[in-house]
């Protein structure tokens, strides 16, 4: 059984690195992308297993990324779990219809958790005890 | 019989044959006067001259005999129809009664019979034989006693018949010279026959020339009467005519003394013509001394003379003309007096309705000149004045409001008063009038018969005796009370009624015109004066009035904008299907409002708002539009301000937030992942250090999120996303989330959802999820035991609630009013212990508001609370996918 990989596709780099951190804890490989564009050349070669996206990203919008991921046969039905800061703004992207998830920030690290072990009760399990990765230089 | 011819019997057979003509003619026109008998005389003469002549030519004795006795039936009835004709010529026919002609008959009738019967008594003839002494055999008689005797009678008459007519013709009736000849020669020719017979100058002396003359006689007469109208202008008829004519005829001597004088002026003058005649006229026409003086030395005058007062006034015209003979000297003054009173009466009411007229006219002149009330009532009262005596006058009016009878104009003593008010229903002339709405006449208030209707109006010092009250009606309502009143009795009479009744009608119409108008005015005045401007175009479009308003707010002066449309503001900023609808809005008698950017006349741009409204007439059909414009331009430009403001202001809050939400991201999720051991084991002071931040930056992100919601809902910037929903999946989601939270606390929590709650509702999911999920997290925080409930229902067919009860705190009924408002909690203290942020049920308040629905709440202190919000019933037309 391979390790499942989770793309988490966010500019913060402190708050990509908390998800990061909660996601390798639930069993996950993960994959921080900071640019929108980034992100649509590292989805056009690579089908993560769980998706991880915020709305506000440069270059390349979450919306339009939304779109390209359920286009695509290999990530059509990948879980994406959409982190807005606005719900509103994601209803208008036409983003809750296509996102599994909608998180609207800030949400706590209980939140995600409880939502990982809730609905993908299938994943990896978590191993809260395994060694966590340092949080990254504040820039 | 036998005859022979003779020539002396022919000139009798000839009058015989004139005379039968006469009769002929005569009877046919027997309808003029005297005609009859004149035929009927002409007759008697026919037998007479024929008998006679036939007589004269009768060969032997027996026919001589014969013819002589026929004669007889003339020979009597010639005299008598003689005096009866002339009776009836000279006016003298009240003499002719039947007893009379029976009297004047009866010698003639015994005559006639002892003629016929003469054999056998002789008292016609004693003897008689047939004599041939002359030229011709005649018969010879000797007349016994009663022929003389009949022979004096008919003298007698025909010389009385003879003097009458001698003594008209001398009398001075004036007969044209023809009708005098003839008559003349009527009278005179039998007396000619007779003198010529009685002197024995008779040229035949056998032969008697009586009948002769009276045929000449009847053809004199006949002649005077057909070719000289000798009856039509019988003088007797011109003396009648002076007895029984209407006009009085005084006639006097040049010395001015009284000569004659007829009935009629016996009558006017009041005089006896034997007092009257032989005095001078001084002594009879002292009242007039200026007439007497002029009539003494003029000879022609014509005057008109007033007697007596009243009803007893006579008028009489007088005309005065001198009599002169041939030598123009004065023979007599003829005075004729005509009683004119009739006529002159008929031209006083004339003249009275002239006047009568011309004042009321003149009255409507003046009240149509004047809307001013004070000045009607000026012009009615000099119009009552000029009509009527008036000593006194009112006009009172009703006030129905105040049920009372208010006298605006009093007049009085010759100065206005102050005008009284009185109850409708006091005991007064008025309240009577008002009452009955009949007008009130009293012809002599002496006796105080005005007291029995209560106050007299002018009961000062000297109380008016004449009332006389007129009710002002319109329409058949008394409106008021016009009356004129004298201080004398008995000087109104039904005229006056009249005259006030009419003038009462003028007054009330020009009242209520002026009141109308008045009234009219008044709105006029307030349209002029209104902020608004008001423009009433006609069902065109076409404009037909603004307000002084109007041309402020657009430049344009009604001059300039009547006659166009108010396409003339058009600014080019509307689509032609903005003007359409308006159109079709105001064409379908429907009110239009709406906001309208216009152009100036100036070309600077300007909103109204402005609201048109159909006027309809009399047959529902819409006549005319009424536009009401104010000018928002300001206020337009304050609400996009305020506007553009709000937006600004949430658009910061929003990114302010979003901002804010990061960095609190992650403070909070490495506060997290500390806590959980993440990156090693933590002493306890440590753990509990990290307890405290997590827990101030869970309350600083609540208060973030919530500020945004408050800022927004303030900005009125949140749009409601409507959409079909299932409740239940809905409360679902809610209650795993918060079910957590009562876990924690050692609370339960149940839900609920009614059966007949449609499973697929439409609303914005997601404020109703964010307005459960603060009324539910209010209820575990202020609840220490037992547990809270959700429930869904529908009360009605129209509304669905969602109840949130629990058996918390409960909260006091004081605090009920404020609970709503930002920041405001039960008390200042509760806000420290339980950390709220003070915005959560301001936030529910105002998306329920919003989403059309109302939130009330039941609690008690300690016993806890439910709040339920009801909401609009919308059921999604289709189940979700």
């Amino acid at each position: 059984m391979t390790t499942p990989l989770a793309f988490i596709i966010e500019d913060d780099p402190k708050l990509s690195s908390i998800y990061s951190t909660v996601l390798q804890q639930a069993g996950y490989v993960t994959e921080i992308i900071r640019r929108g564009d980034e992100a649509r050349t590292r989805l056009s070669n690579t089908a993560p297993d769980l998706i991880l996206l915020d709305v506000h990203l440069p270059y390349v919008s979450g919306a339009e990324l939304l779109q390209q991921i359920r286009a695509d046969s290999r990530t059509a039905h990948t879980p994406v779990i959409v982190l807005t800061a606005d719900i509103y703004i994601a209803k208008t992207m036409d983003l809750e219809g296509r996102a599994d998830h909608v998180l609207v920030k800030s949400f706590g690290v209980s939140q995600l958790r409880s939502l990982l072990t809730r609905e993908y009760p299938g994943g990896p399990p978590v191993d809260t005890t395994a060694p966590a990765p340092l949080p990254p230089d504040n820039p | 019989m036998q005859f022979q011819f003779t020539p002396y019997a022919l000139p009798f057979l000839a009058a015989a044959v004139v005379a039968g003509v006469m009769v002929i003619y005569i009877w046919r026109r027997r309808n003029t006067r005297g005609a009859t008998v004149l035929a009927l005389l002409s007759l008697a003469a026919l037998i007479w001259t024929l008998g006679y002549g036939l007589e004269i030519a009768g060969a032997d004795l027996a026919t001589k005999v014969f013819w002589a006795k026929f004669q007889y039936f003339g020979i009597v009835t010639v005299p008598l129809l003689w005096l009866i004709f002339s009776l009836q010529y000279t006016s003298h026919d009240k003499w002719l009664s039947r007893r009379n002609l029976l009297l004047l008959a009866v010698i003639p009738v015994v005559t006639l019979v002892l003629a016929l019967t003469t054999e056998a008594h002789g008292l016609i003839w004693s003897e008689y034989h047939v004599e041939t002494l002359g030229p011709v055999p005649v018969l010879a008689v000797t007349h016994g006693l009663w022929f003389w005797m009949y022979w004096f009678y008919s003298q007698a008459l025909v010389l009385s018949g003879t003097i009458f007519i001698l003594r008209f013709l001398l009398s001075p009736p004036g007969l044209y010279r023809g009708q005098a000849i003839a008559l003349l020669v009527a009278v005179v020719i039998p007396w000619l026959g007779n003198a010529l017979y009685v002197l024995g100058l008779n040229p035949i002396p056998q032969l008697d020339l009586t009948p002769l003359a009276f045929t000449f006689s009847a053809a004199a007469l006949t002649v005077g009467i057909f070719y000289f109208h000798l009856t039509d202008l019988a003088p007797v008829a011109r003396e009648s005519v002076v007895e029984a004519m209407n006009d009085g005829v005084v006639v006097f001597d040049p010395q001015g003394r009284i000569v004659d004088l007829n009935p009629a002026a016996q009558k006017l003058l009041s005089l006896s013509a034997a007092r009257a005649v032989g005095r001078h006229a001084s002594e009879i026409f002292q009242a007039w001394p200026d007439l007497l003086t002029r009539y003494l030395t003029a000879s022609e005058a014509r005057d008109e003379i007033t007697t007596g007062e009243g009803e007893q006034r006579g008028h009489y015209e007088l005309q005065l003309s001198t009599l002169r003979d041939r030598r123009g000297r004065t023979n007599a003054h003829v005075l004729t007096v005509r009683d004119i009173s009739e006529r002159k009466r008929a031209e006083e009411a004339l003249s009275r309705q002239t006047a009568r007229l011309a004042t009321l006219y003149q009255l409507s002149q003046d009240i149509a000149a004047t809307l001013d009330t004070e000045q009607v009532y000026v012009a009615v009262q000099h119009a009552v004045e000029q009509l009527m005596p008036t000593d006194a006058f009112f006009i009172a009016l009703v006030d129905d409001k105040q049920q009372e009878i208010q006298h605006v104009y009093l007049f009085d003593r010759g100065q206005r008063w102050v005008g009284k008010r009185q109850p409708l229903s006091a005991q007064s002339l008025s309240g009577h009038v008002v009452r009955t709405g009949e007008p009130l006449w009293i012809k002599d208030d002496a006796d105080g018969t005005s007291h029995s209707f209560g106050v007299v109006m002018f009961g000062a010092a000297e109380p008016t005796r004449s009332l006389l009250l007129a009710p002002l009606k319109l329409s058949g309502k008394t409106i008021g009370v016009l009356s004129a009143q004298h201080y004398a009795p008995n000087v109104y009479t039904t005229e006056h009624v009249q005259i006030l009744l009419t003038l009462a009608n003028q007054v009330a119409i020009a009242l209520e015109r002026a009141r109308l108008i008045q009234s009219l005015r008044l709105q006029a005045a307030a349209l002029d004066a209104a902020a608004d401007a008001i423009v009433i175009t006609d069902r065109t479009g076409i404009i037909q009035w603004v307000n002084p308003a109007f041309t402020q707010l657009t430049g344009y002066t009604a001059a300039e904008a009547i006659d166009h449309t108010p396409a003339l503001l058009k600014s080019g900023q509307h689509e032609a299907a903005f003007y359409q609808q308006l159109w079709n809005t105001i064409l379908a008698g429907e009110v239009w409002e709406g906001e309208m950017v216009n152009r100036r006349k100036d070309g600077r741009l300007y909103v109204e708002r402005q609201s048109i409204t159909a006027l309809r007439d009399e047959h529902d059909q819409i006549f005319r539009f009424i536009a009401i414009k104010q000018d928002i331009t300001e206020l337009v430009q304050a609400r996009d301000q305020a506007l553009e403001a709000s937006r600004l202001k949430s658009q910061l809050l929003a990114r302010v937030s979003h901002e804010l939400r990061t960095p609190l991201g992650a403070i909070l999720g490495y506060t997290e992942l500390l806590e959980d051991g993440t990156y090693g084991p933590l002493a306890r002071q440590q753990q509990s250090v990290i307890a405290e931040i997590m827990d101030s930056t869970r309350h600083l992100t609540d208060l973030v999120n919530e500020l945004l919601d408050e800022a927004q809902l303030e900005a009125r910037a949140v749009k409601l996303q409507n959409a079909p929903f299932a409740p239940a999946e809905m409360l679902h989601k809610i209650a795993t989330t918060m079910s957590v939270l009562t876990l924690n606390k050692g609370l339960s929590f149940h839900t609920t959802i009614a059966p007949d709650l449609p499973p697929v509702l439409v609303g914005d999911e997601a404020r109703l999820r964010q307005m459960l999920v603060n009324l539910i997290g209010n209820a575990i925080k202020f609840t220490a035991a037992g547990g809270v409930q959700v429930r869904f229902s529908c009360p009605d067919r129209e509304h669905w609630a969602m109840e949130v009860a629990d058996t918390g705190a409960g909260i006091p009924a004081e605090a009920f009013l404020y609970i709503y408002e930002p920041f405001r909690q039960v008390d200042g203290s509760m806000t420290r212990e339980h950390r709220g942020t003070g915005l959560g049920l301001s936030i529910v308040k105002a998306l329920t508001n919003l989403m059309g629905g109302t939130i009330t709440l039941q609690s008690e202190v300690d016993h806890g609370s439910t709040f339920t919000i009801t909401l609009p019933l919308i059921v999604a037309a289709e189940a979700l996918p």
